[in-house]
């Protein structure tokens, strides 16, 4: 698909044959429609396969997402759900066609420049996971009252349990509840924070596998 | 089967002598007429044949489930054709001849837009023909899950003929929020096990959870 100068055409949008020109968010774009019949490639059967175990680990996260790559947006057609879907599609893929996987250490569920505790660490307790930090531990650009995001991803049953508000980073640790299922599953935990005026969000970090 | 590009033989649809011309999903098809053959199947042929016609057999019986819980974006296939792809792989047990469908493994509804499928869910044989089922809700899942998204429940019966089986699509009013439901179990069904199988969809239908196996149970007994 390509993008038409305004000054080259006065917004025109038409089809001819199978080439449409039509307006994109706001941008006059022309690209090529219809059905290929042509088998294909290896890599293109990757790309597809990527694409879609991206889409699948987004769905169930919708909410935390759009806070996490909210403030990613730089253009106007940018929006949190296709800035995280291309993050982690050349990030956190591993794997070739059939056999494309997620790399959960690589996952990210927000983008930012705020810092993380690097200390910051999970365990199970009853009813669910006590995440803990150091709250004296304050780098350039923390603030006290930058706020906890807790996710805890569970890919077997593709659902996922998470807060976008929680405590503050001054408290030191947050609570999150898991609803358990019948049988014990592996969730994959993750840890941002965020400004408290949502001006400043960090990079989600990995504090690896809980069994619950 | 080939695709037809619109113009070469017109708009005409139907058999023509020996070639067959359709519109399926927007796409002009031609296909040579279909003629009996009088060969026997190969080993492959027989077998492939039985496991599809098992499975398709099966499937049908949760028709209208399916449709709500198996259709995708994709334009070419139809949700029956999604379920029974899925099926043939992962719910098929035994050997040739002897196929078995896994009542355990079949999934009436595979989830699309992953809304929650209730936790814990759990059934029991309740008061006279009926069966409670229970569930609880997490309030730390994504809000695409709503306390209105209406239950579906399925009962399986293997023994409702000889060599027939029969789905009963229960009438639940139950929705996410109620946390519990009771069902009715038509008297027919009187103390035949029934493999229970439940799932939430959204009001409008769009949304679907994965559904979930409950068991077996024998109400009336």
């Amino acid at each position: 698909m390509k993008k038409i100068k305004k000054k080259k055409v006065p917004g025109i949008t038409w089809r001819k044959g199978n080439n449409v020109r039509y307006f994109l968010n706001g941008e006059l774009v022309e690209r090529t429609i219809g059905i290929t019949i042509k088998e294909p490639t290896q890599l293109q059967k990757t790309g597809r396969q990527a694409m879609k175990v991206v889409v699948g680990l987004l769905k169930p996260v919708k909410e935390f997402i759009e806070i996490g790559f909210n403030l990613e947006k730089k253009e106007p057609h940018d929006n949190a759900h296709n800035l995280a879907r291309s993050t982690n599609k050349l990030n956190a893929i591993r794997g070739e066609y059939p056999n494309v996987q997620i790399d959960f250490e690589k996952a990210l569920f927000s983008k930012g420049i705020l810092p993380v505790n690097p200390e910051a660490k999970v365990q199970l307790v009853e009813k669910g996971l006590e995440f803990t930090w150091d709250p004296a531990f304050m780098e350039e650009g923390m603030w006290p009252n930058d706020q906890a995001m807790m996710l805890a991803y569970c890919d077997e049953k593709e659902s996922a349990f998470f807060e976008t508000a929680g405590m503050r980073r001054s408290e030191g640790k947050d609570f999150l509840e898991i609803t358990p299922y019948h049988q014990p599953v592996t969730l994959e935990v993750y840890l941002s924070f965020v400004a408290a005026d949502r001006k400043s969000i960090s990079n989600s970090v990995y504090l690896g596998q809980v069994k619950y | 089967m080939s695709r037809l590009e619109p113009g070469q033989l017109g708009v005409f649809r139907g058999r023509t002598g020996r070639t067959v011309v359709s519109k399926w999903r927007g796409i002009w098809t031609g296909r040579k007429a279909p003629t009996k053959s009088s060969k026997p199947g190969s080993p492959e042929q027989q077998d492939q044949r039985l496991k599809f016609g098992e499975v398709n057999k099966f499937l049908r019986l949760f028709a209208k489930e399916i449709a709500i819980g198996w259709q995708s974006d994709k334009r070419n296939e139809t949700a029956m054709n999604e379920a029974v792809r899925y099926h043939l792989d992962k719910a098929v047990k035994g050997e040739y001849p002897d196929y078995q469908i896994d009542y355990e493994k079949v999934f009436i509804s595979r989830g699309r837009g992953k809304i929650d499928g209730g936790f814990q869910p759990v059934a029991k044989a309740g008061a006279g023909f009926s069966i409670d089922i229970s569930w609880i809700v997490s309030t730390k899942t994504s809000r695409i899950t709503k306390p209105t998204d209406k239950l579906k429940v399925v009962l399986l019966d293997v023994r409702y003929r000889p060599g027939e089986l029969k789905a009963i699509h229960c009438n639940v009013t139950a929705q996410r929020s109620d946390l519990k439901a009771n069902v009715a179990v038509p008297e027919i069904c009187k103390k035949h096990p029934l493999h229970v199988y439940m799932f939430f969809s959204s009001k409008d239908q769009k949304l679907a959870s994965k559904s979930e196996y409950l068991g077996i149970l024998t109400p009336g007994e």
